[in-house]
């Protein structure tokens, strides 16, 4: 039995060697082929170069969908309002939050461990992949790291603003001494600022250099349209042409990139380094992450396995998001379907069940462990969650990182965008839960009838939380509309008619 | 080999190149006749010298270390199916015969603490022994698990599953040789689907009561994740020995070439750094924490001269074959990784030494005067181990020979 590559098929046709493949049945994705002797296609349709090109600069340079500016008002609107009640919890104080004396850290860091969670996937994701030689990747990376970047944003907003008296925030940075005080930051957290800030910097440089060569592309095709014609859409007003706006701007982003074959040379090494320094740095910070609340002695906040747990959900809650962005996306922009294949959504569904799982083992052990310490104070603390006043938190977090998942067992699930969509809202959901029902329950009880109290949390608490879901959005809808969603080169690189060995190149 | 034998040209599947010389296992039976003797002089000697305690412990080390090599295999088989891995068909073969050798090894493995817990009132296992947990309260708490009726079910139920998995594997792969049927290769990767989550769960729970419990007043929720790193690692780092000795018979040649070694080169340097995180993880919070409770178990294994294998195994398991493997011309060099991973096997051998043997003597030293019963016991199981790999390879094909996949095993390549 040979095992032939769809690759090779591509290529053998195209080169006249080979007849059409048969006409598919309607509704049926190639990408689902289930043979083993057969790798299904990554991208569909037959596309070629010129066409991939064509169709992602097509999604910048031709006029956004009819959806587009209604849904980027709404969440810019959202975002405004979030950014407004930041600016009246800075003027006011962190008593606009329903933060007390038993329960003095709630949403705030919910907020923050639930983006950071998500802002570690997508560089984990994409370098991962990257290093495991999974070329499916090709049609979620740019997405995945554009998100991350995003997420990160909303992550360091909540640190930032939950200092307390916002205006002594200079006490934390190392300025000269003045009035005979030594500024200093005074708090082990300060691990955490370094890491995350470490993890931007690398995320975005990662991103932003698989950037390159795309935005050198779509430089030159405006400077193309600038040179073939006098013709083409200005700014109102100023009457500058937007092709040149285009070239200058892209131009200047793309830093000189010629796409010579040293540039690649040079562009395949980097890539390669940083996705290596990538994985372990996206592991070490998610485990300081961790570590924020392991390396104290709060029963449901110390226990060992916490590294390796919250780092198997942010992958879970990672790929969630990326879902929840690129499933609308797919059906939105025109063609998207070729390169965000129904094989794809599979692939992610199959990692959310796997990295659920990894969640949902995390979570036995600490109950396990709580029972087979014989402490009687960790016993507490997860009969608590379950039979607390916080129930129905347990309970959310359970049905949606446990329960709901589990339909991923069944392949029609995994192949439904729909089912995959509303799973990856409750993995959402149930990833936010995580975090409240690890922070908030964990503390809301402690050992004198005294320190006993709820968390409530505000209209303050709950607006801010839902602005930075409008800034998070608001950001990606930006990134949708003026960069290329696909990492184009890299696209073009996994078609059959990149490989000009045929069968020589098959491996997946 | 040179990397030249890497490129194209057909590769052979004639039979002196996928199967091993009949009678070549012969070597195979002198190992496990050896590994025996060694066994049963172990508590012969341990019994003989009213130290049945030490005995057991060397034997259980070895055991462990033997029991990971097997399970990491079946996680390694596993996984490849999961991920429906084309590269990996040619080396599968190897995995797949030491994943089937569970039951042997399993059975093996509890066979020594069962006595333990069953015979001989727990010496080692002391959550068994009247005297050691008379009137602690905490023993009480854990008597619903700590207890030879629930420890001895779970046991069967633990082998129980890993033979399951282990045999339903091995059919499918061996059944494939025969009819070629590519469903097979789906139905394997539906069974490690389910099997994976279960898999996981047993290993825990087995590293739980076969390791845990030996200081059954400690506790981690990441011992679990703790063992499977290890077992992962001299899964893949055995797996790297035994392919290098089939090729150094002339066999596998084009078919395991240097490309692949890489790739499993890349993976053992991924686990060996794993390994690392998450022992690192375990110990930095309990660290760090400082809870009674918990230091305990690195407090015993930092004082009484048991600091310096804490200490080199920071340096043996992690740091030196961490360094080493970062070079490439290392990962791509048969013999250069047939010294690392025989490195990497004695390491996980020491990490098994490290959390069972410090509970011998409680806390008045490393007692080294009994040096070689150690040896003795430690090399027992591993020898009857490395023995039936050596049978089970000279009793089939060596690698899968009509699996859809394999076509781009043979022209597998790195890109580099």
């Amino acid at each position: 039995m040979s095992s032939i590559h769809p690759d090779r098929i591509n290529a053998e046709r195209l080169a006249g060697l080979a007849t059409a493949p048969p006409v598919p049945t309607p509704g049926w994705d190639a990408s689902l082929e289930d043979n083993p002797a057969v790798r299904p296609p990554l991208v569909l349709n037959n596309r070629t170069f010129t066409e991939v090109t064509d169709i992602i600069c097509g999604y910048t340079e031709n006029k956004p969908g009819k959806w587009w500016f209604p849904v980027f008002g709404f969440t810019a609107t959202v975002a405004g309002c979030g950014t407004l009640l930041i600016l009246y919890l800075l003027i006011t104080g962190v008593g606009v939050w329903g933060l007390n004396n038993q329960v003095d850290w709630a949403w705030d860091i919910t907020n923050f461990v639930f983006w950071i969670g998500i802002g570690h996937a997508g560089t984990l994701i994409s370098a991962i992949l990257c290093i495991f030689k999974q070329k499916w990747r090709t049609a979620i990376n740019r997405s995945a790291e554009a998100m991350t970047i995003f997420a990160v944003i909303c992550a360091g907003t909540f640190p930032g603003i939950h200092v307390g008296r916002i205006w002594m925030i200079w006490m934390v940075f190392p300025i000269p001494n003045s009035n005979s005080i030594w500024p200093n930051f005074r708090s082990p957290l300060l691990w955490d600022v370094f890491a995350v800030s470490t993890y931007f910097t690398v995320s975005l440089l990662f991103w932003y250099m698989g950037l390159i060569p795309d935005l050198a592309t779509l430089r030159d095709r405006a400077h193309q349209r600038l040179l073939r014609s006098e013709q083409g859409p200005r700014v109102p007003v100023l009457g500058l042409r937007i092709d040149r706006i285009r070239a200058n701007v892209y131009g200047f982003l793309a830093l000189g990139w010629r796409f010579s074959s040293r540039h690649w040379h040079r562009y395949e090494n980097a890539y390669l380094l940083l996705a290596g320094i990538s994985t372990p740095l996206v592991l070490s910070v998610h485990s300081i992450v961790s570590f924020d609340f392991a390396t104290s002695i709060i029963p449901g906040w110390h226990t060992t396995i916490f590294p390796p747990y919250f780092v198997a959900g942010a992958i879970f809650g990672g790929f969630a998001m990326v879902l929840l962005l690129l499933i609308p996306a797919r059906e939105l922009y025109p063609h998207m379907k070729d390169f965000v294949t129904l094989r794809h959504i599979e692939n992610m569904a199959k990692i959310i069940l796997a990295t659920g799982m990894m969640v949902s083992f995390a979570y036995a052990m600490e109950f396990f462990i709580a029972w087979y310490s014989g402490s009687e104070y960790e016993q507490f603390a997860f009969k608590n969650r379950i039979l607390g006043p916080y129930w129905w938190a347990w309970g959310t977090m359970t049905f949606c990182n446990v329960v709901s998942p589990q339909i991923f067992w069944f392949q029609w699930a995994r192949r439904s965008p729909l089912t995959v969509f509303i799973i990856s809202i409750f993995v959402t959901i149930g990833m936010w839960f995580e975090r409240f029902v690890i922070i908030v329950i964990s503390i809301h009880r402690s050992y004198l009838p005294s320190e006993w109290g709820m968390f409530h949390p505000t209209p303050v608490d709950v607006g801010i939380f839902i602005g930075t879901c409008g800034i998070f959005l608001t950001l990606f809808l930006l990134f949708l509309r003026f960069l290329p969603v696909f990492a184009m080169a890299e696209l073009k690189a996994v078609l059959p008619h990149a490989d000009p060995h045929g069968s020589h190149g098959i491996g997946a | 080999m040179s990397h030249a034998a890497a490129h194209e040209g057909p590769v052979s599947l004639a039979e002196g190149n996928v199967r091993l010389r009949a009678g070549g296992g012969a070597i195979g039976t002198v190992l496990i006749a050896a590994g025996v003797v060694a066994a049963v002089a172990t508590f012969a000697v341990g019994i003989g010298q009213g130290n049945f305690k030490h005995a057991l412990a060397a034997y259980h080390i070895g055991a462990m270390s033997s029991l990971a090599v097997c399970l990491g295999a079946m996680f390694w088989v596993m996984a490849f199916h999961l991920v429906m891995s084309g590269w990996s068909v040619s080396i599968r073969r190897q995995f797949e015969n030491a994943m089937v050798l569970v039951p042997v090894i399993g059975v093996l493995a509890v066979a020594g603490i069962a006595a333990d817990v069953f015979f001989m009132h727990g010496q080692l296992l002391t959550w068994m022994n009247g005297a050691v947990r008379q009137g602690d309260s905490l023993y009480e708490e854990k008597a619903a698990w700590l207890n030879p009726v629930r420890w001895g079910l779970f046991a069967l139920l633990y082998l129980f599953i890993w033979v399951y998995l282990s045999q339903r594997l091995w059919w499918y792969s061996t059944e494939q040789d025969r009819t070629g049927a590519p469903r097979l290769s789906n139905k394997a990767r539906f069974t490690s689907a389910w099997g994976m989550p279960i898999f996981g769960l047993s290993l825990t729970f087995a590293a739980f009561d076969w390791l845990m419990s030996v200081d059954y007043r400690w506790f981690s929720t990441m011992w679990g994740v703790y063992y499977f790193a290890g077992a992962a690692l001299s899964g893949m780092a055995a797996m790297i020995l035994v392919l290098a000795a089939v090729r150094r018979s002339g066999r596998l040649s084009g078919a395991v070439t240097n490309e692949h070694l890489h790739d499993m080169s890349k993976l053992v340097f991924g686990f060996v750094v794993f390994w690392a995180y998450i022992g690192f993880g375990q110990y930095f919070l309990i660290w760090y924490s400082n809870i009674p409770e918990e230091t305990s178990f690195m407090l015993a294994r930092k004082t009484e001269g048991w600091n310096a294998l804490s200490t080199f195994l920071v340096w043996g398991h992690f740091a030196v074959p961490w360094y080493i493997l970062l070079w490439k011309f290392v990962r791509r060099s048969w013999a250069l990784m047939t010294i690392v991973c025989a490195w990497v096997m004695v390491l996980e051998v020491a990490d098994m030494y490290w959390i069972i043997r410090p509970m011998v003597y409680g806390g008045t030293g490393v007692h080294l005067d009994m040096w070689w019963l150690d040896l003795l016991g430690i090399v027992g199981v591993p020898l009857i181990l490395a023995g039936l790999l050596v049978r089970k390879a000279h009793a089939g094909p060596l690698m899968p020979l009509k699996d859809p996949r394999l076509p781009e095993a043979l022209h597998h390549r790195n890109y580099v």
